[in-house]
C-alpha cells in the first residue's frame, strides 16, 4: 500500500504578518512548523504502516524552506518526501495549489490513499483537500475521526519486493466522519482522499533515529516543468481569487471588567452575568426550549407557512429548467441543506444574506437543495425566507451527503444555468462540497466568509473573511470566473422574518436527468449514521456556548460547566488544552483546530484565551470570560470580563439560574412568545406560528 | 524580638516621604502583602502598613525612619517566593519595590543594563531581545517575578548548568543599608577585588542585610537556536549516569531536567500525553542552545547518541517551538498535576552533588513509605537541585499532615545532608526552613552569619525572622 500525506508548512499562528502590498503572508523571519492538523494525518499514515505495511510519502508545496517540514515528517517515520517548489507557484490560492498537488499525485502514480489535515491553521480554508480529490476524480472523505482499512488478500503473483512495500492492497476504506449531527460511517473503494481531524490519532514525536534518517534522505524537488504545468497558469496569475484588501479587525471589546475577589465582587459578577442573559432574552428561552435543541425545527413545523403554501398558486408546479429560465436576470444561488430535523437554520441565514446581495445586483435568488425528496413545506419555507426559486434535485441517492455524487449533479446544473454567485454555509457539507465543485468548474472559492457585499461598478462579489487565526480580515474577489463561490460562516447573520405572501417557483429535477446516468455508481457508500452519541455537541448550531478550559483542573470539574450549560439550554465547549488532556471529547473543541463558532453568547471559564482559541470565538456576539488571572487574554476580548474563581462563581450562577426557572413556574407553560424579547425574533415568530397552528 | 508599634505620627512621616497614594493601610488592600506562594494559613502575617516608594531617596528615608523608630521593614518584590521570605512576620512596614521598575540605562558598549529592582525579570528580556541580547540570570523566569526577588534569593532555575544563577549576572548594586545610607557597590566591571565582595554577599541574603534598589546587570548574546531531547531511561541510575558523561565531552546543555517515574506518570496522565513510558523509570529533558542552528543540532545529536550508548530506551528530538512546548509541558506540569492529586504539599528544592541524585531516590521512597505520603522527585539534574515535593495523601487528616510534615522534612534533610547536600538550592531559607538551619548547619557557620547580620543591622529591623532567629 502506498499512502501519500499532504502536508503544509505554516507559520506559528501567533506571530503572523501580512504584506499589505500583495495581501499575502510574510513568511520570512517566522518560525515554521508542520500544520498541526497535518500531524494527525502523518500519525494515522504511520499507524497504518505499522499495522498493515505501507510506504508513506509526504508531499508538500511551498517555498524551498518547506523542506524543513518534510524532514520533520521523515523523522517521525515517513519513508520519503517530495517538495513542490517553484517561483511560479508563489501566491497560489487554494484552487491553484490543489491543481499543482493533484498533478504531483498523478506523477507519483501508484497511490492507494491520500491523507491530509482537515485544514491548515494559517489559511484556515479546508479547501485544498477536497479540491485535490476533485482534480483527480477521487472520492473525498472529510472530517474523518477514525479510519479502518480492509485488506485484500495477497495474490499469488506478489513478489518479495512488493510484499515489503505493499504488504497490503486495500480493498475498502471505512471511516467515521464528524458532522454536525454525529458521525457518518462511510465506506469507500480506494484510492481516495481523506482529510482528518484531531480525534483520529495522537501524533508521535520525532526520534533521534528518525532525525538522522531524515537528514540523510534525499527530498525530491519538483517544479512547474516537472509537472508539465505552464508557469503562466500557476501561482498568483493562475489563481481565480485575488485578495484585494487586508485590514485588521478590532479585537479588543473593552468590555466591563469586574473583580470578583470577595463576596461582594462575586455577587456583583453573577448579577451582571444574569442581567446580560436577561438582556439577551436567554433566560426565558432556556425555560421554554428545555435544553439545546437545534433551532431549525420551528421552520420545519411551521404550519402557518404550510397553509401559506397551500394558497400558493405555483407550489407543486415543476417546470423544467429550460422553461423556467429567465436569462435577462443574473442568478444568485445558495445551497440549502437539510438535516434530519428539517432545513438547517444556516440555510435561512444564507438566504437573508443572499437576498440583500441579489437585490443589490438585481438578480434572481435560487435555493438549491439536494435531497431524497423536498417537502412542499420546506420549499415554501425557503421561499418565505427570501428565495425567488427553489431548485430541488431529488433522488433516493441524494438522501445522504456524498460529495462526488452531489457534485456530479450540481456541476451540470451550474454549467447549464451559469449562476453569477453560488453560496453555501460553511458547514461540514458546504466546506467539502464547494471546493470539490469549484475545482470541477474551474472557478475560485472563498472559505468561511463573515461579510459579503457587491462591489459598486463591477457588480463583483466582495468576499471578506478572517484569516490567520482571525488576526486579519481579507477581502477577496473572483473577478474573471463564474460563478463566484463562497462559503459563509453560520450565525454571522440573522434569517429574515418569513413572509408567507412571497411567491416563487419550485423546480424539481431528478438526479438522473442531470447526470444522464441510469445506475450511478459511486465508490462511496453510507453505512450508517451515528447520532445521539454521548458527549457529542453541535457547537456551530448553538446559540449559547459555555466552555471550560485548563482552569477546571480536572475532568470531573467539567460538571460545573455541564450544569451551567444545562440550566441555560447551552452547548458545552472546551479549550484545546482541556480536550488534549482528555477531559472532554474533541467534538467540544472551540478554536483553530476545533470549531469556529458565532453564538449569541459565549461564556468561557478557566480559559486563558490562547490566540487559537480566540480565533474560534471572535465572531461571537457576546463574550463573557471568567478567569482568575487579570492578564488572561480572553478578558481583553470579552464584553463582560470577570476576574474571579470559576469554582466560586459557576455553582452559584447555576443555582441562581435554577432558582429563577423554578421561581418562574407560573409563567412557564404559556411563554410561547408573547414576551420573548427581541434577541431571537425569528424563533419567537415561528413559535407563535406553531402555537396558532396547534 | 520586640519592636515599636506604628503610630499616627509614623504614618504621617511615611506619607510625607512617599506620598499619600504610596502608603496603604486598608486591610483589604494590604492583605495580599501578608503572604507569598507558601501556604497563607501556615505562614501568612499581616503588615501594619505597606509603602510603595518611587525613588531610592524615598526608600532610604523610610528605612532611616524605621531604624530610628525600631520598626521592622520587610522588602518585597512580586511576592512569588517559595520560602516565606517576603512575609512581615513581625508586622511593621512592608516596603514593596513594585513602583521602582524603571530602566535607567542600557549600555550596549559594555553590555550592561542598569535597572531598578522592581522590574519584572521577563520585561528585561523583552527590552533587549530585538538587539539579540538577553539577561541569563534567571532564564526560566516566571511572568511575574522581579529582579529584586531574584537578587534576594539568588534565584537559579532550570538553565543554571550552562548560564549559572542570578549572582553571575549582577555586577553592581545601588544599596540602601539598614541605617538608611545609600551606597553603590561593584560597577560595570568584569573583575573587582577591591575589598570584600559585598555585592555577592547581598545577592542571596534574602533582604536581611538591606535593600537593593537598582542593579547593574550583565547582558549576553541571545542564542538563536535551540534543540531539545527527551530521553527515556529504565532507571534513575541510568539517567543520572549520563550527565557526567555528557559534560565531560565538553557538551554543555542549557538544561538537564530529571523526572522520576512517578512525576512522568502523573504529568503525562494529567496532560493526556501518550508517550510510551511504560518501561520508563526516569526521563531526562535536555536542552542545547547556541547561535548556529546546525551546530546546535549536531551537538544535540551527540548528546542523544551518548544517552543511547548508555542504555536509553528512546530519544525524542524537538527543534521547533511547538514540539519543544510539548516536551517541556511534561516537565512544567509535574507540580500542577500533583496539585490536582492533592493541593496540600511542601515544595522543596534540596540540592545534592549531581552524582548523588540516584542515591536520593531510594531515600525518598523510604521516607514516603514511612510517613504515608507521596514524594515525586523532579528537577535540575545538571546541578543536583531537585524538587522533591512532599504531597499529602488526599485522605490524610490535616492534623496528621501538620504532625508529619516537619518530621518527614527532617528525615529528608537528614538524608540529603549525609549525601553532601543542602536543604535549599534556589528558593531560600526564609521563614519556612529556618527551624532546620540549627540542625543542618554547623554552629560555627551559623554564628558567622549572625555576626554579619549584627554588624550590618544592629537594630535588627531588616526583614527580621528570616533565615535564622538571632535569639537562638
Amino acid at each position: 500500500m502506498h499512502i501519500l500525506v499532504l502536508i503544509k508548512q505554516v507559520p506559528e499562528t501567533d506571530k503572523v504578518k501580512m504584506d499589505p502590498e500583495t495581501g499575502t503572508m510574510v513568511r520570512s523571519g517566522l518560525e515554521s512548523i508542520i500544520n498541526p492538523l497535518d500531524l494527525y494525518a502523518i500519525e494515522e499514515a504511520l499507524v497504518l504502516k505499522e499495522k498493515l505495511g505501507a510506504r508513506v510519502t509526504a508531499l508538500s508545496m511551498g517555498p524551498p524552506d518547506a523542506e524543513r517540514a518534510l524532514r520533520e515528517s521523515l523523522s517521525m517515520g515517513c519513508d520519503g518526501a517530495i517538495l513542490l517548489t517553484d517561483r511560479a507557484f508563489a501566491g497560489s490560492d487554494t484552487w491553484a495549489t490543489s491543481r499543482v498537488l493533484a498533478e504531483a499525485v498523478r506523477r507519483v502514480g501508484d497511490v492507494d490513499l491520500i491523507l491530509a489535515g482537515e485544514r491548515a491553521t494559517d489559511g484556515d480554508t479546508g479547501q485544498v483537500g477536497p479540491a485535490v480529490a476533485a482534480w483527480l476524480d477521487l472520492p473525498v472523505l472529510t472530517y474523518v475521526s477514525s479510519l479502518e482499512i480492509e485488506a485484500a488478500p495477497l495474490s499469488d503473483t506478489t513478489t518479495a519486493d512488493s510484499v515489503f512495500l505493499h504488504k497490503t492492497t486495500p480493498a475498502a476504506i471505512r471511516v467515521r466522519r464528524l458532522t454536525e449531527e454525529g458521525y457518518q460511517v462511510l465506506e469507500a473503494a480506494p484510492p481516495c482522499l481523506v482529510t482528518v481531524v484531531k480525534e483520529i490519532a495522537s501524533p508521535r514525536l520525532p526520534t533521534l533515529r528518525g532525525k538522522k534518517f531524515a537528514r540523510s534522505e534525499e527530498i525530491a524537488r519538483w517544479g512547474a516543468s516537472d509537472l508539465g504545468l505552464d508557469p503562466a497558469t500557476t501561482g498568483l496569475i493562475g489563481s481565480p481569487t485575488r485578495v484585494t484588501k487586508i485590514f485588521y479587525p478590532k479585537v479588543a471589546r473593552n468590555g466591563l471588567r469586574i473583580v470578583a475577589a470577595d463576596e461582594a465582587g462575586i455577587e456583583k459578577a453573577i448579577d451582571h452575568i444574569l442581567a446580560l442573559f436577561e438582556k439577551k432574552g436567554i433566560l426565558d428561552k432556556a425555560t421554554v426550549e428545555d435544553g439545546a435543541s437545534t433551532p431549525s425545527s420551528p421552520f420545519a413545523t411551521s404550519s402557518a407557512l404550510s397553509s401559506a403554501l397551500e394558497r400558493s398558486p405555483i407550489a407543486g408546479g415543476a417546470p423544467s429548467p429550460d422553461t423556467a429560465a429567465a436569462p435577462a436576470k443574473p442568478e444568485f444561488w445558495i445551497l440549502a441543506e437539510r438535516r434530519s430535523s428539517g432545513l438547517d437554520i444556516a440555510s435561512f441565514e444564507l438566504l437573508a444574506r443572499a437576498r440583500a446581495l441579489a437585490d443589490n445586483r438585481g438578480a434572481l435568488l435560487a435555493a438549491v437543495v439536494l435531497t431524497s425528496a423536498l417537502s412542499e413545506k420546506d420549499a415554501g419555507a425557503l421561499i418565505a425566507h427570501g428565495a425567488d426559486r427553489v431548485v430541488a434535485i431529488e433522488s433516493p441517492l441524494l438522501g445522504n451527503f456524498i460529495c462526488e455524487r452531489w457534485v456530479e449533479a450540481l456541476a451540470n446544473l451550474v454549467r447549464a444555468r451559469n449562476p453569477e454567485v453560488f453560496l453555501a454555509a460553511a458547514t461540514t457539507t458546504g466546506r467539502t462540497l464547494m471546493p470539490y465543485l469549484a475545482a470541477k468548474l474551474g472557478t475560485g472559492l472563498t472559505a468561511d466568509c463573515t461579510e459579503l457585499a457587491i462591489e459598486e461598478g463591477t457588480g463583483l462579489l466582495l468576499q471578506t473573511r478572517p484569516a490567520i487565526g482571525g488576526n486579519i480580515m481579507a477581502t477577496i474577489k473572483t473577478a474573471r470566473h463564474k460563478p463566484q463561490m463562497a462559503t459563509v460562516r453560520p450565525h454571522s447573520m440573522q434569517p429574515l422574518s418569513p413572509d408567507p405572501e412571497r411567491r416563487g417557483a419550485v423546480i424539481r429535477l431528478s438526479y438522473e436527468s442531470l447526470t444522464k446516468k441510469d445506475t450511478p455508481r459511486s465508490p462511496v457508500q453510507v453505512l450508517s449514521m451515528e447520532s445521539n452519541i454521548k458527549d457529542f455537541e453541535n457547537l456551530e448550531g448553538a446559540r449559547i456556548v459555555v466552555s471550560g478550559g485548563r482552569g477546571l483542573k480536572k475532568a470531573d470539574n467539567f460538571k460545573l460547566i455541564r450544569e451551567l450549560a444545562h440550566s441555560l439550554g447551552a452547548v458545552v465547549g472546551a479549550s484545546r488544552e482541556a480536550v488534549d488532556r482528555g477531559w472532554i471529547s474533541y467534538s467540544h473543541q472551540v478554536g483553530l483546530s476545533g470549531k469556529t463558532i458565532s453564538p449569541e453568547i459565549y461564556l468561557g471559564a478557566g480559559i486563558s484565551g490562547a490566540i487559537q482559541h480566540l480565533a474560534g470565538i471572535r465572531t461571537a456576539r457576546t463574550i463573557i470570560s471568567i478567569n482568575t488571572d487579570p492578564d488572561a487574554p480572553i478578558h481583553a476580548v470579552a464584553d463582560l470580563a470577570i476576574v474571579g474563581d470559576l469554582f466560586e462563581i459557576l455553582p452559584r450562577l447555576t443555582a441562581r439560574l435554577r432558582q429563577r426557572s423554578t421561581g418562574a413556574a407560573p409563567h412557564e407553560p404559556s411563554i410561547l412568545s408573547s414576551d420573548t424579547p427581541a434577541a431571537a425574533p425569528h424563533v419567537a415568530e415561528n413559535r407563535a406560528d406553531t402555537s396558532k397552528g396547534a | 524580638m520586640t519592636y515599636n508599634h506604628i503610630d499616627k505620627q509614623i504614618i504621617g512621616e511615611l506619607i510625607r516621604i512617599a506620598g499619600e497614594r504610596n502608603v496603604l493601610l486598608d486591610p483589604s488592600r494590604i492583605e495580599t502583602f501578608s503572604h507569598d506562594e507558601t501556604s497563607k494559613e501556615e505562614y501568612g502575617h499581616m503588615p501594619d502598613v505597606v509603602v510603595t516608594p518611587q525613588s531610592t531617596t524615598a526608600v532610604s528615608e523610610i528605612v532611616r525612619l524605621a531604624n530610628r523608630a525600631r520598626i521592622p521593614v520587610t522588602p518585597r518584590g512580586a511576592g512569588s517566593g517559595l520560602s516565606g521570605g517576603a512575609i512581615p512576620v513581625y508586622g511593621g512596614i512592608v516596603l514593596s519595590l513594585e513602583k521602582m521598575n524603571h530602566v535607567r540605562e542600557i549600555d550596549y558598549d559594555n553590555l550592561t543594563m542598569t535597572v531598578e529592582t522592581g522590574i519584572v525579570t521577563n520585561e528585561i528580556n523583552n527590552l533587549v531581545r530585538d538587539r539579540g541580547l538577553f539577561y541569563a540570570g534567571y532564564p526560566m523566569s516566571l511572568e511575574t517575578c522581579t529582579l529584586g526577588g531574584n537578587i534576594a534569593e539568588n534565584a537559579g532555575g532550570g538553565k543554571a548548568i550552562k548560564y549559572g544563577v542570578t549572582s553571575r549576572y549582577i555586577l553592581g548594586l545601588e544599596f540602601v543599608t539598614p541605617a538608611g545610607e545609600v551606597v553603590w557597590l561593584g560597577g560595570k566591571l568584569a573583575k573587582d577585588v577591591t575589598g570584600y565582595d559585598l555585592v555577592h554577599l547581598i545577592v542571596g541574603s534574602e533582604g536581611t542585610l538591606g535593600i537593593a534598589t537598582a542593579a547593574i546587570i550583565k547582558l549576553i548574546g541571545l542564542p538563536a537556536a535551540k534543540s531539545d531531547l527527551l530521553v527515556l531511561f529504565r532507571s534513575p541510575q541510568e539517567a543520572i549516569s549520563c550527565v557526567p558523561v555528557i559534560l565531560s565531552k565538553g557538551l554543555i546543555p542549557t538544561a538537564i531536567e530529571f523526572m522520576d517515574r512517578r512525576s512522568v506518570e502523573t504529568s503525562c496522565a494529567y496532560l493526556n500525553e501518550n508517550l510510551p513510558y511504560a518501561e520508563c523509570g526516569a526521563m531526562l529533558l535536555i536542552e542545547m542552545d547556541g547561535r548556529n542552528p546546525a551546530l546546535v543540532e549536531s551537538e544535540a545529536e551527540a548528546v542523544g547518541d551518548l544517552c543511547m550508548e548508555r542504555g536509553a530506551i528512546e530519544v525524542y528530538v524537538a527543534d521547533n517551538r511547538t514540539t519543544q512546548e510539548r516536551l517541556w509541558a511534561i516537565r512544567r506540569n509535574v507540580a500542577e498535576a500533583f496539585k490536582v492529586y492533592c493541593p496540600i504539599q511542601s515544595l522543596e528544592d534540596i540540592v545534592v552533588p549531581p552524582a548523588a541524585i540516584p542515591a536520593v531516590i531510594p531515600e525518598l521512597d523510604r521516607i514516603s513509605g514511612q510517613f504515608g505520603i507521596t514524594i515525586p522527585c523532579y528537577g535540575h539534574a545538571g546541578d543536583g537541585n531537585l524538587h522533591a515535593t512532599l504531597v499529602k495523601d488526599p485522605n490524610m487528616p490535616m492534623e496528621d499532615w501538620h504532625r508529619i510534615e516537619p518530621l518527614s522534612l527532617a528525615a529528608l534533610y537528614e538524608a540529603i545532608t549525609k549525601l553532601g547536600g543542602k536543604i535549599s538550592g534556589e528558593h531560600g531559607i526564609g521563614l519556612k526552613r529556618k527551624d532546620f538551619m540549627k540542625k543542618f548547619m554547623s554552629p560555627t557557620e551559623l554564628e558567622l552569619l549572625k555576626t554579619i547580620k549584627r554588624a550590618w543591622d544592629p537594630n535588627l529591623i531588616m526583614n527580621p525572622g528570616k533565615i535564622f532567629d538571632m535569639e537562638d
